[in-house]
């Protein structure tokens, strides 16, 4: 069965350039979140663009429990990305969850990245003994339980854009019930591949140099977890943004494209 | 802010981009049980309980910087006295980020009700399944163990109906095959003919060369039998050194040349320790025979060879 990854994955590619930068959204988030970033780098740059199946306009007929119940699959849907375009080499750009996509895609096809920059990036929420993720059992559960309660309204948000049909409010309508029902489920699914992630064994593997961005006040990782990725990676390096909160790369996007231009492996020609 | 803002029956914070508190009003203070101008400086998530921060973090950010504004977005604040639930809608202005907050106890309380009782439910539908997968694997299991039953009885059913010395039929499908034959012949005038067969002096091999010989000679005495009969012809092992041929579609005068012909056949063929030679009775199927009518006639025939000196074909 031939599957047609850019449909699948809505992959977007623009941009000129020898280079190819892949930029990977987090969870609960799409590829418009790279909206503002992107622009700067569509002139010296190939940049591609992609949604993981489940969320923004990726193909939801294409989500399986079985295939996403853990980020392996994530990571699948990344490198089937690159293979579809036939990209190795290329410099990978991962926002929180995405950190630990790229690590588990790296691992599998080591040629894929020449270089990893992760935005606000932990290899573990949880705590454990010695390690500090942030988030005890009850917090995740209860930002579960948070994602139900809100998902209604939630949904209502995403409906205009996948549907891409502002003018024909009917067709969002039909498309947010079905969205409903389906999408809760993949967004608790995520939430829990994401959550329960634990890859710090992982990490001393990678080969690939990794450039870790860490926002001053990130409510999500907190600065202890991000500085482990730092330290564990083999070649890292580590820059704490000015920028506060879990989404730089929305909130502040100058610092995070100075930041990427600065240690960005291959200077643009 | 203006007075009545400040003093509306609503939170009502103003941050900076970033998040940072730039206002917030009476009401908010009220909530948390802070004054308000401690709020000031701190970042809005620092308000909200730990799954509220995750869920915010998620996807407040995304959303606002999309469509400038969240609307109903469900969320639990931190106060000094544990997790107040809140409904929040904000807007982007002037580069500024507005929010009201209003408190939803009662309504929350309502809806965690509605949730629990949802998820019983899911969880009684799962069980349900669950339990109904189980039946299905049950019965799918009962009904190949029937199939195998089934298979087990009717291989019994030809085990018990073959004689285990000569591998022929034998007394027992005798029975049931003549009935067959008889019925057919009543209802679709289809003719056969009954042979009866008995080894002459058999008794006299048994005490020459043992019980062994004799049982082989059975043996090999049914093999040939079995050689010049056709497919729709049955051979039975009638007891002791008597066998039954029916010959179906063939009438007696046939039948008596065909019962000549065997026995001419098992006279000429070789036997290891002593000729062995055959008797035979024969009679053809008539109008209202029973199983006992026609043995009888053929016996009776079998009888007179017997009687006439051996080794020879009697029709009666």
């Amino acid at each position: 069965m031939t599957m047609d990854i850019r449909k699948r994955n809505h992959v977007h590619v623009t941009g000129n350039g020898e280079q190819t930068i892949v930029f990977a959204h987090g969870f609960g988030s799409s590829q418009q979140a790279w909206k503002q970033v992107v622009k700067a780098f569509e002139e010296e740059y190939k940049v591609v663009l992609f949604d993981y199946v489940g969320s923004g306009s990726a193909d939801k007929h294409a989500y399986s429990s079985a295939r996403y119940q853990s980020l392996e699959g994530y990571a699948e849907d990344l490198i089937e990305v690159c293979d579809d375009l036939k990209l190795t080499n290329v410099i990978f750009i991962g926002h929180s969850v995405s950190g630990m996509i790229g690590t588990i895609a790296a691992g599998k096809k080591p040629e894929l990245f020449r270089q990893m920059i992760m935005i606000a990036a932990s290899p573990r929420y949880l705590n454990d003994e010695g390690y500090h993720g942030g988030f005890d059992e009850e917090s995740i559960s209860g930002m579960l339980d948070m994602m139900e309660k809100n998902f209604n309204e939630w949904a209502k948000y995403l409906a205009p854009v996948t549907s891409k049909n502002e003018d024909r409010p009917e067709l969002a309508q039909n498309f947010e019930q079905q969205l409903l029902s389906n999408d809760q489920m993949i967004a608790r699914e995520f939430a829990q591949a994401t959550f329960l992630v634990d890859m710090r064994a992982e990490l001393k593997r990678v080969e690939t140099p990794v450039v870790i961005m860490q926002p001053s006040d990130d409510t999500i990782v907190p600065h202890e977890a991000a500085l482990y990725l730092a330290n564990e990676f083999p070649d890292s390096e580590f820059v704490v943004l000015q920028a506060t909160g879990h989404n730089p790369h929305i909130s502040h996007p100058e610092e995070v494209i100075k930041y990427i231009r600065k240690y960005i492996a291959v200077e643009a020609l | 802010m203006d007075t009545q803002l400040y003093y509306a029956p609503c939170g009502f914070i103003i941050t900076e981009p970033d998040g940072r508190i730039i206002e917030a009003n009476e009401m908010i203070s009220k909530i948390i049980g802070e004054k308000s101008s401690e709020l000031k400086q701190r970042h809005i998530t620092s308000l909200l309980t730990v799954p509220s921060k995750l869920y915010f973090q998620t996807y407040f950010s995304p959303v606002i910087s999309l469509y400038k504004k969240v609307e109903e977005m469900y969320l639990t604040l931190e106060t000094s006295e544990g997790p107040v639930p809140v409904l929040m809608n904000a807007q982007e202005r002037d580069e500024q980020f507005e929010y009201v907050f209003v408190k939803m106890k009662t309504r929350d309380d309502f809806e965690n009700g509605l949730i629990t009782a949802k998820r019983q439910v899911e969880k009684i539908l799962e069980d349900t399944d669950y339990a109904n997968g189980e039946l299905q694997k049950l019965l799918a299991e009962l009904e190949s163990k029937r199939e195998e039953i089934t298979e087990a009885n009717s291989r019994l059913e030809n085990l018990a109906m073959i004689d285990p010395l000569t591998s022929v039929r034998n007394r027992r499908y005798y029975e049931e095959v003549l009935t067959h034959f008889l019925k057919k012949s009543e209802e679709e005038n289809f003719d056969f003919s009954y042979l009866i067969l008995d080894i002459d002096h058999f008794k006299k091999v048994n005490d020459e060369f043992g019980h062994p010989v004799g049982d082989q000679v059975l043996q090999d005495l049914a093999w040939k039998l079995e050689g010049e009969i056709r497919s729709d012809d049955v051979l039975i092992r009638f007891g002791g050194e008597e066998f039954v041929i029916l010959l179906s579609g063939i009438q007696d005068k046939l039948a008596v040349k065909i019962a000549d012909r065997i026995r001419e056949n098992i006279e000429i063929s070789e036997w290891p320790h002593s000729p062995i030679t055959i008797s035979i009775g024969v009679s053809g199927a008539q109008k209202m025979d029973t199983k006992d009518s026609i043995f009888k006639r053929a016996d009776e025939a079998l009888y007179y060879s017997k009687k006439n000196g051996r080794n020879q074909v009697t029709l009666r």
